[in-house]
């Protein structure tokens, strides 16, 4: 079943359509993409997945954990943003209150869903190993932790909340390229062993490559190819597509053979 | 009655206020009719030579009529007519205040900003002592030492002003001089005196002239303060401090000698306000 | 030939030194500079545009020091070495139209009439790819990757040797980083440029430069041919970075070690973060030697080269990732 479903969404500023997309689905277990370039209208997309458009008229149908986002009250999104499908931003930096411990930062998220005393703090320490972070992080501040640890944290906190969908807008393109690979690492263990459903907005079409199962291609608003990744990637049908793919700078290949991976990525 | 200001007025929170682009219209509007009667004043004003040394005793202390909208004062001049040549007193001692605090600060304060190191410390420091001082004390003191005339308000208020200037330019210009288009400038060779006025400054500039509009109601609050205390403008010129003191024992039998130019100064430093808000709303969006 | 280079330089802002003995010559012909965020390739790269001073050590411009250069020698290290930023609504004076920047290249080193003028940056404007007409249009009125190519014509207007292009491609958009790179490329290539390439995309250093240096913590760490670097490194920080760049459809990247690890103070900075790491990294500060033909600064170059696939660091799954504490 699908976790996140969208049907003809049109989202306007007055006359113009900044975003059309006729159909997206994201199942649980599954990482679908969209990419495109700034104003292809990703991001609103996204967005819009949590009624979080503001200042446009947005239309069509999108549901998220069975709930319809466009008819909900603000009490009911509210309560959807967080315990059902949870944001990653390019900035989790820029997120965090930064006068708060992220302990305490998890911890009054928590308290705003009705987990409370022992129950938060297990859910709590629970959801920052599931990231590889080490538990004693929840005792810092936001400027202490790297963007890849405050990334990571994000995606934690998302989980201790008990989400089953994760919107990632750019999660990695602020960070290095090392630390990129760790928090896509972290994503994709998620979806593969908790059966975690991802939306990932991205430019970076490489990274993306390495974890989406779907991609959908967008460009000046609108939905130019979607398919599988393997698909798109090696038989892209669009001529914007194949632009992309194109621009992506290659990597020599490396001389000796890379051995077996050890572990199921 | 309790002289008009004894605080300079720095900042006035009016940001709070719904509809602030309306506001600033306002203001503008209500300055430019400030300005306006200023200029005319010689040809607008009812009775002209009252705006100066004229006395007519056997009119003294008439209340508003139909010959003297503003009634007359204790020689017998037409309120009105004082009021409007008050106008240029007090803009003439805005614009003087201002044009000089604000050449002298944002002078110092690009140099400090751009070229930062001993150049920054030194000039922050001299400005640091100025603001070290109440201001309005500082000028009092001036004042004082000073023959009481216009030119001494001028002076007395344009040093403790220019240090503020002085000062936000400084941090403005401290980090448009980190900006890649300087740095880009500085590969190219230009000289430095070139890259502070073509770059720095300009780029520095907006939150000066928005504070230089805001604090225009605070100099003419000032400079009617001093004159107030007698230690700026004097007889026969036409300010509306010197009016206000004047006019004050008067108060209870004879309200319209010092109610008009009071009114004046009201609106006046309100006018500067609003549209300085208006201005900082504008172009800080 | 060498045009600049930087000989041992160490560089701090305050006490803080984030560049320490760094050596590191441009010619002509592309050379490039790898590094994540806060490894100091960007403190360099001001050094070598003569925007910052060394704290010690020398950046030499042909044949002297750049800090000991008279008047005209300056005007001439001007007019010869030229910055592309990251981002060109930076590099631009937001208040200049795009022909203003460009004219105020042009005549800071030489008289020039209006005419001869307009035409200077109508020829430089069609040099990058645009339309002249852009010449009216300020900073905001253009895309990033029009900005970029103006300020690639403002920094040609002083017909320069060589060009430090810092980021000039990680603002923009996938497509038009490529049409850059394919700019930049053409130009070097038509005006004879030589140029120092500073990036964390080892995919657009393999592209664009012959020989490469890559920064830890304020160090070289290994500089050699860049396809040697990208194919055999011989440093295990190359070698993290090198197996965490995404490639399309290949296998998911390795996760580079324990990437929350601080730079060591003693010994190897590498270390903490390093799989190989042994007593001697701790105790002993590697020097850079020469390995088949790069220059590398660790003990155990030769097995990393050797048994570069076995030895590959990977983020322990399911364990915890150590965490040092950052201040």
């Amino acid at each position: 079943m699908s976790l996140v479903s969208v049907r003809d969404l049109v989202v306007r500023i007055g006359d113009r359509v900044i975003a059309s997309v006729p159909e997206l689905d994201v199942a649980a277990g599954e990482c679908v993409a969209i990419v495109g370039e700034s104003g292809s209208g990703k991001t609103t997309t996204l967005l819009s997945t949590l009624g979080l458009v503001h200042g446009a008229d947005v239309s069509g149908r999108i549901t998220v954990g069975g709930l319809d986002v466009l008819t909900a009250s603000q009490a009911r999104l509210r309560e959807i943003r967080g315990s059902r499908a949870a944001l990653v931003m390019q900035s989790p930096q820029a997120a965090l209150n930064p006068t708060m411990r992220l302990g305490t930062l998890m911890r009054r998220a928590l308290a705003r869903h009705g987990v409370k005393g022992a129950d938060a703090r297990e859910r709590a320490e629970e959801g920052v190993r599931a990231v590889l972070l080490d538990p004693g992080i929840l005792r810092r501040y936001p400027h202490q932790v790297s963007g890849g640890q405050a990334q990571r944290f994000a995606i934690a906190l998302a989980l201790a909340l008990g989400a089953q969908v994760v919107l990632a807008d750019e999660p990695t393109s602020a960070l290095d390229v090392t630390v990129q690979a760790e928090v896509v690492g972290v994503l994709r263990r998620l979806r593969d062993e908790r059966g975690l459903a991802v939306l990932l907005v991205s430019h970076d079409l490489a990274l993306v490559s390495t974890i989406a199962d779907r991609v959908v291609v967008m460009r000046d608003g609108a939905v130019v190819e979607s398919g599988p990744a393997a698909e798109v990637f090696t038989r892209p049908r669009d001529p914007y597509t194949r632009e992309l793919i194109a621009a992506v700078p290659a990597l020599p290949e490396a001389a000796p053979a890379l051995p077996e991976a050890e572990e199921g990525a | 009655m309790t002289a008009p200001a004894l605080t300079t007025f720095r900042r006035t929170p009016l940001r709070h206020l719904a509809g602030v682009d309306r506001l600033a219209v306002a203001g503008g509007v209500l300055l430019g009719v400030v300005v306006l009667a200023a200029l005319l004043a010689p040809w607008i004003a009812p009775y002209p030579d009252d705006g100066g040394s004229a006395t007519h005793p056997l009119e003294s202390l008439l209340p508003p009529s139909g010959a003297h909208w503003f009634g007359t004062d204790q020689v017998g001049r037409d309120v009105l007519s004082r009021v409007l040549f008050g106008a240029r007193t007090s803009l003439l001692i805005a614009v003087a205040v201002l044009a000089i605090s604000g050449v002298v600060g944002v002078g110092l304060g690009v140099v400090a900003g751009y070229a930062g190191g001993w150049a920054r410390d030194v000039i922050m420091r001299v400005t640091d002592v100025f603001l070290a001082f109440p201001a309005l004390l500082l000028s009092l003191a001036l004042a004082v030492v000073l023959q009481p005339s216009v030119t001494t308000v001028i002076v007395a208020i344009a040093v403790t002003w220019w240090p503020w200037y002085a000062r936000l330019t400084a941090s403005v210009a401290a980090s448009v001089a980190t900006r890649g288009f300087v740095d880009s400038a500085r590969c190219l060779g230009v000289p430095a005196p070139l890259i502070v006025l073509r770059h720095v400054l300009p780029n520095s500039l907006t939150p000066v002239l928005v504070q230089l509009s805001l604090d225009g109601g605070g100099v003419i609050l000032t400079a009617a303060a001093l004159s107030y205390l007698g230690l700026g403008a004097h007889e026969p010129t036409s300010e509306w401090g010197l009016m206000v003191q004047q006019g004050q024992s008067l108060f209870t039998t004879d309200w319209w000698v010092v109610t008009f130019p009071g009114l004046a100064i009201l609106v006046t430093a309100f006018s500067f306000n609003v549209l300085g808000e208006g201005l900082r709303a504008r172009l800080s969006r | 030939m060498t045009l600049l280079a930087a000989e041992g330089v160490t560089l701090a802002y305050g006490t803080t030194a984030v560049v320490h003995d760094v050596s590191l010559a441009v010619d002509e012909g592309g050379v490039g500079l790898i590094g994540e965020s806060g490894s100091g390739k960007t403190t360099l790269a001001r050094a070598l545009l003569g925007l910052m001073r060394p704290r010690s050590g020398v950046v030499r411009y042909g044949a002297g020091d750049l800090a000991g250069l008279g008047r005209a020698g300056r005007a001439e290290f001007r007019r010869a070495v030229q910055p592309v930023f990251q981002d060109g609504s930076e590099a631009l004076d937001p208040r200049m139209t795009a022909g203003a920047s460009i004219a105020e290249a042009l005549t800071t080193h030489h008289r020039m009439s209006r005419t001869e003028r307009a035409d200077r940056i109508a020829a430089l404007l069609a040099d990058v790819g645009l339309d002249p007409g852009l010449a009216a249009r300020r900073p905001h009125e253009m895309s990033g990757g029009q900005r970029q190519r103006v300020a690639i014509a403002r920094a040609l207007a002083v017909e320069p040797r060589l060009l430090v292009l810092d980021e000039p491609t990680s603002a923009l958009d996938v497509t038009v980083q490529a049409r850059i790179l394919d700019l930049l490329e053409r130009l070097a290539a038509e005006h004879g440029l030589g140029y120092l390439l500073i990036t964390h995309n080892l995919g657009v250093v393999g592209r664009l430069c012959r020989t490469s240096s890559v920064m830890f913590a304020g160090r070289v760490v290994e500089s050699g041919p860049t396809g040697e670097l990208l194919t055999r490194p011989a440093h295990p920080y190359t070698r993290a970075l090198r197996d965490a760049v995404p490639r399309l459809g290949g296998e998911p990247p390795r996760a580079a070690g324990r990437t929350e690890a601080a730079a060591a103070e003693t010994g190897c900075p590498f270390r903490l973060r390093c799989p190989l790491a042994v007593d001697r990294c701790r105790e002993e500060t590697p020097q850079a030697r020469e390995v088949e033909g790069r220059r590398v600064a660790c003990h155990r170059a030769e097995e990393v080269l050797q048994t570069p696939a076995a030895s590959a660091p990977r983020v322990p799954h399911g364990g915890e990732t150590p965490d040092a504490p950052r201040q």
